[in-house]
């Protein structure tokens, strides 16, 4: 039987010889050099020679030489921060301090006003209302209290005081007393004017004692109007700095008035308001106050004077709220009257970071660098996110500030205005100011400052 | 004075000197101390923290490496050194630290489904012992015992994101086990409360960090503060506890108590390749702390086996509340980038400050944390804390982990993100689309910063011809049109009895494969084929080439001897 014909018998045939014959010829002529690429031999297999591991490991310790004495504080260091992640200690300290909140005592830390750089102290308040679990919700009754030491002078700043607030229910109005006593063993005074010299630095150790009743009503948007009745004994020495002048010595000739101290008695009347969107790292609105006060001594001196003074604080978001423009602008003038004076430690003052502490910002200059009746400045403060992680984040600015202290608003002149500028950094936690540096450059040099607030 | 000077230069010298002396010796002392202790007796137990390692990352090693000279020389060259784990043909063989599972072999989707789990968890009809509260970390949660004396640690999902850290945890696990790491068993439970009961002597520390007894109210008051399911349901992530443990494993040095841990980790492929891996996943928090070695055995012998833990802070995940928008982008206190920002005025906002505006500063699905490709770049991409091996990634092991990613199919992506067990399928399917998108950055990113060519065959033709085959990952998975890629190649050959060495003129072709002809291969030293890519009609030649080494193989014949994407 004839399987296949002839034609057939050729397709058969070329079918073989193309899709059989030929591939397997050729794939008899093609072999596969074949290799596991997951081979365990390695492409340097001496990594695997112990010997050449720890020369390797003894070169790498002479390399690294330098970091040794460094390294026992490097792991003691760490070894604590674990020990108090185990330990829970970060858990237990915030549980102290709130437990303390709730009691109503809120302690922090305190930095003098001047000199001991890096030194720190203590400040605290304690809201005697809730300490006593008083249910009276009008009344609320704070004492407080701060020291720092100034190890470079042997000396202190230290501060108490207390004071209550009555505010009526349902209503606007409110009351409020204050009494606070406090002395620095040291404060510089350079001199009275815009012209004084870094030679005559001097110190001078006060010590005050301040009475203080306010009547007065808030709205809810932010406006707050009211007068005082203001009752100061101040009492002037020498201050503890040593290497400097002491003021009763090198302004002995000069009539500093107040040198002596004084006391006096005072009223005021005084309208603020606060637009600022948050309390803490401002990014938009703004704060201003004005104030005009009468002061009379009670004592021999023969002090009268009025005090005009307002200040303005403004914030603008740059197209996002990571950049914000800050200005600030302030001006104050202290009138003698019926020939009196205008005790210097009630003076305007200017110089330092620190505006809380009575001296107004002019970074590059040294903290209560100039005195007199009349100020005027401002300050702008470029700030910028630069760093963000959660709820830790820091903004680095740029600043200007710009001042001038004067007698009377005919000796204020702009050919006089001195100024600083230069840049810092503000760390904070949830939007609060932890540390902030700050570098400034001016016509006495440069001054770096280390504070816990920001500086407006 | 200048002899005080010198004498004080020379007891510097000489106090130096003798410190390194001393160092020397007690390194080499610790080094050839072992006994006949056993690998468990010999290891020792060691523990770290988030503070510690913080600590070291952030503060620590940046001020030390400038004391470092090793560190400085190679910042100054922007020399990278070559990983040390790599085999031949540039793939890392299988250690205690790595096995190559989808990217060799491509596991079927049960295998992925399954991940390491050996059992099947902790039953949730039975009793559970609570022994002990969970006191590190950030997450709430409870160590268990259930009825067969295997021991669990639940992790629960904060209250504003339910269902957001388990998932990650189920998800991120059977992702690194399918990659090739080692990582515990995980399983998702979902168990009513009343199934707990308490040891006597079980402790907890609570909320103020007081290490208190675990009673029954307490317990109940963890429990009132992890979100619930229907019918009461508690869900959480039961991670087997791993026996033997020692501790974490560090990214750099070695374990020198370890006689098989001899290449330094920070030149381990697999580790460094932990950047890649960990930038696909967002595993934000790979650090020292979430890492476990274990004394095992395997045929009889102990070794030391470098586990992966914790992976509730994958994807979108922070673990107790949603990444925070500069994860991914930055280091929690990243010193460059601060530098940076200061001089630059903050003139351009940062990509994940953009993103976080456009998505009006608040995450769409709390399930899925905050997770996103918008500005997602692979090459940029960091890690909480900074660590030098992850620094010291080259483009040739971004490559192989990058092909290792790309390994995942589609389908592969949705069956993994399947097991977080989100009740609303919605979110399964985006997670899966923001991990295959990302996929795909991943691998064009880095397959374009080498000669992505793959799967090298070398056939030997008839005479002296060879044939060598390839695939180009780049137009296998789509980055690039195969008509418009072209390739080109040159052959350098060494000879044995000749100091002199024959280059060829490169040689272009379309297609994946390209014939060369050896001239005398009897006389052949070294044959070095070098091959590069270039992708659509305006691309450039891939740099650095591949480069294929042959030897002779004794038999008269050339044989593949050496496979290298580039350092």
């Amino acid at each position: 039987m004839k399987l296949f014909t002839r034609p057939k018998l050729r397709a058969v045939q070329a079918f073989l010889l193309f899709f059989v014959l030929l591939p397997s010829v050729s794939l008899l002529a093609k072999e596969e050099l074949v290799y596991d690429s997951y081979t365990v031999a390695l492409r340097e297999p001496s990594v695997l020679n112990p010997e050449i591991q720890r020369t390797h490991a003894d070169h790498q310790l002479a390399a690294r030489i330098l970091e040794q004495p460094f390294r026992p504080a490097g792991h003691a260091i760490g070894k604590s921060a674990e020990w108090v992640e185990r330990h829970h200690i970060d858990d237990k300290t915030i549980w102290f301090f709130d437990k303390l909140a709730l009691q109503g005592i809120f302690p922090s830390l305190h930095g003098p006003n001047e000199g001991s750089f890096g030194t720190t102290g203590i400040k605290g308040r304690i809201e005697i209302d809730r300490l006593l679990k008083m249910e009276q919700r009008s009344i609320s009754l704070n004492a407080f209290g701060a020291w720092a030491p100034s190890v470079h002078f042997g000396g202190s700043d230290v501060y108490v005081g207390t004071n209550y607030e009555l505010t009526l229910p349902e209503a606007s109005w409110y009351h409020k007393g204050l009494v606070r006593y406090a002395r620095s063993s040291s404060e510089s005074f350079y001199g009275i004017g815009n012209d004084t010299s870094r030679g005559s630095w001097s110190t001078y150790q006060p010590e005050e004692l301040k009475l203080e009743g306010t009547l007065g009503t808030k709205s809810i948007a932010g406006l707050d109007l009211n007068s005082a009745f203001t009752y100061q004994k101040m009492n002037i020495g020498n201050g503890a700095r040593p290497r400097v002048w002491k003021i009763k010595n090198r302004f002995l000739s000069q009539n500093i008035p107040g040198i002596n101290g004084g006391d006096l008695i005072g009223i005021k009347a005084h309208l603020s308001y606060d637009f600022r969107d948050r309390q803490d790292e401002p990014k938009s609105g703004g704060y201003g106050k004005l104030e005009i006060a009468y002061n009379h001594d009670t004592g021999g001196e023969d002090f009268q004077y009025l005090t005009l003074s307002g200040s303005l604080a403004h914030f603008f978001k740059l197209w996002s709220d990571r950049r914000v423009l800050a200005f600030r602008f302030l001006a104050e003038t202290n009138q003698d009257l019926a020939g009196g004076d205008v005790p210097f430690f009630n003076m305007a003052r200017l110089g330092g970071s620190k505006p809380w502490a009575g001296s107004e910002l002019l970074r590059s200059y040294r903290f209560n660098r100039f005195f007199d009746s009349s100020l005027t400045g401002g300050s702008v403060e470029y700030r910028y996110n630069v760093y963000q992680y959660g709820d830790f984040g820091a903004n680095a600015f740029g600043l200007f500030d710009v001042g001038e202290v004067f007698d009377g608003i005919r000796d204020f002149s702009l050919g006089e205005l001195v100024y600083s500028y230069g840049g810092g950094l503000d760390i904070k936690f949830r939007g609060k100011t932890l540390l902030t540096l700050a570098l400034a450059h001016g016509n006495e040099g440069s001054e770096f400052e280390v504070n816990s607030k920001s500086s407006f | 004075m200048s002899t005080k000077r010198n004498l004080k230069k020379s007891s510097l010298a000489g106090a130096l000197f003798v410190s390194a002396g001393c160092l020397l010796l007690i390194a080499s002392a610790q080094n050839s101390a072992f006994g006949n202790e056993s690998l468990s007796e010999r290891v020792k137990g060691r523990d770290t923290s988030f503070y510690r390692d913080f600590f070291d990352s952030t503060i620590y090693n940046p001020f030390a490496s400038f004391l470092r000279f090793d560190e400085l020389s190679n910042k100054i060259s922007r020399a990278k050194k070559a990983a040390s784990d790599v085999n031949l043909f540039d793939e890392v063989p299988d250690s205690a630290f790595f096995v190559n599972r989808h990217g060799k072999i491509k596991l079927d989707q049960t295998a992925l489904k399954k991940g390491p789990e050996e059992g099947n968890g902790p039953n949730v009809e039975e009793t559970w012992k609570v022994f002990k509260g969970k006191g590190e970390g950030v997450s709430p949660g409870l160590f268990i015992e259930d009825d067969h004396g295997v021991k669990y640690i639940l992790k629960f999902d904060p209250m504003s994101n339910p269902e957001m850290a388990t998932a990650a945890e189920a998800i991120g696990h059977r992702f690194f086990y399918a990659i090739g790491y080692h990582v515990p068993e995980y399983y998702l439970v979902d168990f009513k409360p009343s199934i707990l009961s308490v040891t006597p002597d079980a402790t907890y520390y609570d909320e103020n960090g007081f290490k208190k007894k675990l009673t029954k109210e307490a317990l109940w008051d963890l429990i009132d503060r992890v979100p619930k399911r229907k019918g009461g349901l508690i869900r959480a992530s039961a991670s087997k506890l791993i026996k033997n443990s020692k501790g974490y494993m560090d990214f750099d040095g070695r374990r020198t108590s370890d006689p098989e841990d001899l290449i330094p980790h920070g030149d381990r492929r697999s580790i460094r390749a932990l950047r890649v891996f960990a930038s696909w996943l967002n595993h934000y928090d790979l650090r020292k702390g979430n890492t476990l070695d274990a004394v095992e055995t395997k045929d009889g012998a102990e070794y030391l086996k470098h586990y992966l833990i914790d992976f509730g802070s994958t994807l979108g995940s922070a673990a107790n509340h949603a990444k925070v928008p500069v994860a991914g982008y930055e280091h929690i206190v990243d010193w460059q980038e601060i530098g940076k920002a200061i001089p630059t005025l903050k003139m351009v906002e940062k990509p994940w400050e953009k993103r976080w505006d456009e998505a009006n500063r608040t995450v769409a699905y709390p399930a899925l944390g905050y997770f996103d490709n918008r500005h997602f770049n692979p090459g940029k991409w960091k890690t909480q804390l900074h660590y030098d091996a992850f620094k010291a990634l080259t483009k040739g092991d971004a490559f192989w982990a990058a092909k290792i990613i790309m390994s995942f199919s589609d389908e592969d992506i949705r069956t993994l993100v399947e097991t977080g067990g989100y009740s609303d399928p919605e979110l399964g399917r985006a997670l899966s689309k923001i991990l295959i998108e990302r996929r795909n950055l991943i691998g064009r990113y880095w397959f374009s910063k080498v000669t992505p060519l793959d799967q090298i065959h070398l056939f030997h033709n008839e005479g002296n011809t060879y044939e060598a085959t390839f695939k180009d990952l780049f137009t296998e998975y789509g980055f690039a049109d195969s008509a418009s890629s072209e390739y080109r190649c040159s052959l350098k050959t060494t000879y044995r009895d000749s100091s002199s060495s024959a280059a060829s003129e490169s040689k272009s072709f379309n297609t994946p494969s390209f014939s060369f002809e050896v001239s005398a291969p009897e006389r052949v030293e070294r044959l070095i084929l070098r091959v590069q890519a270039k992708h659509g009609s305006s691309g450039e030649w891939s740099t650095p080439p591949l480069r294929i080494e042959l030897l002779p193989d004794g038999a008269g014949q050339l044989k593949l001897a050496r496979i290298d994407h580039g350092a």
